[in-house]
C-alpha cells in the first residue's frame, strides 16, 4: 500500500483509538558534505535540550512528539547549537551544526488519550541563511497498536492508508512532511450552540455601555439608558491650625488640608425580562467592570457600590434595577 | 508501590452513538477545586509527596508544595489556589486582523510532577504529568454544577458531538443583547482540541419574525488557539434585522494553525526574530 503515497501528499498521518502508545519514526539520513550545514524545520514548539540525541520535545495535549537528532557514527562528537529562524517566522526554527554529515531521526509519539491532534513537520537544508532543498528520509519505522492506521494524507477527507497493521516494521519512503495525530480528516460539522442575540437600535438618551467579566470567564455587555444619577462626593482631608503670636491677629485658626472627591453614578435599566434582570445580578459579582465606548475601548475601570442593587418588582414580569458605581477618585491639591 | 494518580481533572465525554474515540476536557475553572487523586499504600504512609506545577511550554515552575501522607486510601488535593495568582482580567479587544482574537490572561496551561522522598532513603519515584496538561480558566462555576468545575459544557471538541454536548458561549445571557452602534462579543474557548481544522463564524441575520433576511460567513483566525476568544459579531447590513443567530462550525478544511505557548525559548537561550 505504501506506493500509494506517492501519488498523494508526501505527508502522513496515524489515527485511531487504542489504549496502547503507537510510534512513528522518521529517518534521516546525511553523510554528503555540505557547504553550510544545518536544519531546517518547523514544529509547533522549541525548546534546547542538552547535547544528545533528543533536540525537541513537543507536547500539544496528550501527545508528546519528539524530535530526535542521532550521532554520526563517522562523526561522533559533533556538537549541535539551536538557533531560530531569520526569516522572521516565529514558528519556523533552525537547527545549525557545522559537521560533515548527520543523520537524523525523528520521533513522533502519539500517545492514546488524547486524538484530536494534527502535527506537521517539514526538514529542508539550510543554506546561505535561508531554507533550501528539503530532504529526504530514507526510512519509515513504526510501531502501531491495534486499530491505529498510519496512512498519507490527500486533499478533502480522504486518505491513502499505507498499513493497519500492528506491529513493528521499517518501511522505505520519502516523507518529507508529517501529519501525525489521531485526528481523521473531518467532515463538515456544527462545533458550537446556535446563540440568538437580540439586535436593538440605540435610544440615544444618555447611554453608558458597561462591560463586565462574568462567572464563566467571558464578558457581558449592557446599554443603560436614560436613569443615571451623577453625584460627586467629596470629603475633607482634615484641617490644622495655623500658628499666630497674638490671638487678635487671626480671624480662623483652621486651614483646610483639602478634598478627596470620587466620581460616582447611579445606572438604571427599565423593563428587564426576568431572565436579564438575574444576568445583570453578575454585575453586583463581578471583579472587573469597565465603561466602554461603542468601539469597545475602555473609558473607565470601575467599581460596583457594595450592596447598591435596586430591583423594583413591576407587574407582567418586567423589572427595573438600578445600582450605584464609583468612577475614578478627582485628583485634588492638598495642602 | 508508589503513590499512584488515579483521577485527574479531566473529564471525558461521549457521542450518542459509540463514538471510535473518546473526547475530554481538561478546561477547569480556577475558583472551584482542580483535583488530583492519588492512592495511598501502607508503605506510602513513611514518604513525602511533592507536586510541582509547571507551565506548558516555558516549563516555568509555578508553584512546590508537599504532603504527607498519614492515612492509607484516596488523597484529593486541589491545587487551583496555586494557579489563580496567575491569570488577570482585563478587557482588551483588536479585530483588526481576524474577528477573533484572544483574551489575553484568561488562562494559563500546566501540569503537575510528582515526586515522592521516602524516609528510608528509597530511591524516589518521580512522575511527570507533561502528557496531561490542564488548564485554568478564570470562572467560578456554581456550587451544584454536575461538572465540579470543569468546563466540558464551553469546550469544543473535534467530533460532531450532539447539540446538547456542543460548545457553549461563556455568555450569561440566554439571549444577549446588541445595540446598534456598539461593540459586542461573545467570548468562547478555542480549545486545542480543534486545532488542525479551519473555524468558521456563521452569522444569521434575521428579522422581527425570526426570517432569515442575510447570512454571513467568516473565516476565523487559527492563531490564538488555545485561549479563551472574543468573538466580534457584526452590525448587520439590512434595517430591518432584529435577531442575529451565531454559531461556529467547520468545513473540515485542514489548516496549519501551529500552536505556541508564550516563553518556549528556555532560558539562556535567545529568540532571533
Amino acid at each position: 500500500m505504501a506506493g500509494e503515497s506517492a501519488a498523494c501528499t508526501s505527508s502522513i498521518f496515524i489515527y485511531g483509538a487504542s489504549t496502547t502508545e503507537s510510534e512513528v519514526y522518521f529517518i534521516w539520513n546525511k553523510n554528503t558534505k555540505v557547504s553550510y550545514p544545518g536544519l531546517y524545520y518547523s514544529v509547533t514548539d522549541f525548546k534546547q535540550l542538552p547535547i544528545g540525541s533528543l533536540l525537541d520535545v513537543v507536547e500539544i495535549n496528550n501527545q508528546v512528539f519528539a524530535v530526535l537528532v542521532g550521532t554520526n557514527p563517522t562523526t561522533p562528537d559533533v556538537t549541535y547549537q539551536l538557533l531560530t529562524s531569520s526569516s522572521g517566522d516565529e514558528y519556523n526554527k533552525l537547527l545549525s551544526t557545522v559537521r560533515t554529515g548527520y543523520e537524523v531521526e525523528v520521533k513522533m509519539y502519539a500517545l492514546t488519550a488524547k486524538e484530536t491532534t494534527t502535527y506537521t513537520l517539514d526538514l529542508s537544508e539550510f543554506t546561505d541563511g535561508s531554507p533550501g532543498e528539503t530532504i529526504t528520509p530514507c526510512f519509515l519505522n513504526y510501531t502501531i497498536a491495534d486499530n491505529i492506521i498510519l496512512a498519507s494524507w490527500c486533499d478533502g477527507f480522504t486518505y491513502n492508508e499505507v498499513t493497519s497493521q500492528s506491529g513493528v516494521a521499517t518501511l522505505a519512503q520519502t516523507f518529507n512532511s508529517i501529519t501525525c495525530g489521531w485526528q481523521a480528516p473531518v467532515s463538515p460539522y456544527t462545533i458550537s450552540e446556535t446563540k440568538k442575540i437580540e439586535y436593538r437600535e440605540c435610544i440615544l438618551d444618555n447611554p453608558v455601555y458597561i462591560t463586565w467579566k462574568n462567572l464563566l470567564g467571558g464578558w457581558d455587555y449592557w446599554l443603560f439608558q436614560k436613569n443615571q444619577v451623577k453625584t460627586l462626593v467629596t470629603q475633607s482631608l482634615g484641617s490644622f491650625q495655623k500658628n499666630y503670636v497674638k490671638i487678635s491677629d487671626i480671624n480662623n485658626p483652621e486651614t483646610e488640608r483639602g478634598k478627596s472627591a470620587v466620581d460616582r453614578m447611579v445606572l438604571g435599566a427599565e423593563m428587564l425580562t426576568t431572565e436579564q434582570k438575574e444576568v445583570l445580578k453578575g454585575l453586583l459579582l463581578s471583579n472587573k467592570v469597565y465603561i466602554t465606548s461603542a468601539i469597545g475601548a475602555v473609558i473607565n475601570d470601575v467599581k460596583v457600590v457594595d450592596g447598591s442593587f435596586l430591583i423594583n418588582e413591576t407587574e407582567g414580569n418586567y423589572h427595573n434595577i438600578e445600582f450605584e458605581i464609583v468612577l475614578s477618585e478627582i485628583n485634588t491639591i492638598k495642602n | 508501590m508508589a503513590i499512584s494518580i488515579i483521577d485527574r481533572p479531566l473529564i471525558e465525554a461521549y457521542t450518542s452513538d459509540s463514538p471510535a474515540l473518546p473526547v475530554y476536557s481538561n478546561w477547569n475553572a480556577v475558583w472551584n477545586p482542580i483535583v488530583y487523586s492519588f492512592a495511598v499504600a501502607q508503605e506510602d504512609l513513611f514518604s513525602t509527596l511533592v507536586i510541582n506545577i509547571y507551565e506548558v511550554g516555558s516549563n516555568t515552575l509555578l508553584a512546590s508544595t508537599s504532603y504527607r501522607p498519614f492515612r492509607v486510601g484516596t488523597w484529593t488535593i486541589d491545587i487551583a489556589p496555586y494557579i489563580r495568582s496567575y491569570l488577570y482580567s482585563q478587557y482588551a479587544i483588536d479585530f483588526s486582523t481576524a474577528d477573533n482574537c484572544p483574551d489575553e490572561g484568561n488562562r494559563l496551561n500546566f501540569y503537575i510532577t510528582t515526586t515522592q522522598e521516602y524516609d528510608n532513603g528509597s530511591a524516589n519515584v518521580f512522575v511527570s504529568e507533561q502528557t496531561r496538561p490542564i488548564v485554568g480558566i478564570c470562572s467560578a462555576m456554581q456550587f451544584g454544577d454536575q461538572n465540579f468545575g470543569n468546563m466540558i459544557e464551553y469546550v469544543p471538541f473535534i467530533e460532531d458531538l450532539p447539540t446538547d454536548q456542543k460548545l457553549k458561549f461563556l455568555t450569561s445571557f440566554e439571549t444577549p443583547v446588541m445595540w446598534a452602534g456598539y461593540t459586542f462579543t461573545l467570548s468562547y474557548i478555542y480549545a486545542l482540541e480543534i486545532q488542525g481544522i479551519e473555524i468558521v463564524k456563521e452569522e444569521n441575520f434575521l428579522d422581527v419574525n425570526e426570517t432569515l433576511i442575510t447570512q454571513d460567513e467568516t473565516i476565523l483566525s487559527p492563531l490564538p488557539i488555545g485561549k479563551v476568544n472574543y468573538l466580534k459579531i457584526n452590525e448587520p447590513v439590512s434595517q430591518n434585522v432584529k435577531f442575529i443567530n451565531v454559531k461556529l462550525k467547520t468545513d473540515g478544511t485542514v489548516v496549519d494553525n501551529l500552536y505556541v505557548e508564550e516563553g518556549y525559548v528556555d532560558t539562556g537561550y535567545t529568540q532571533i526574530l
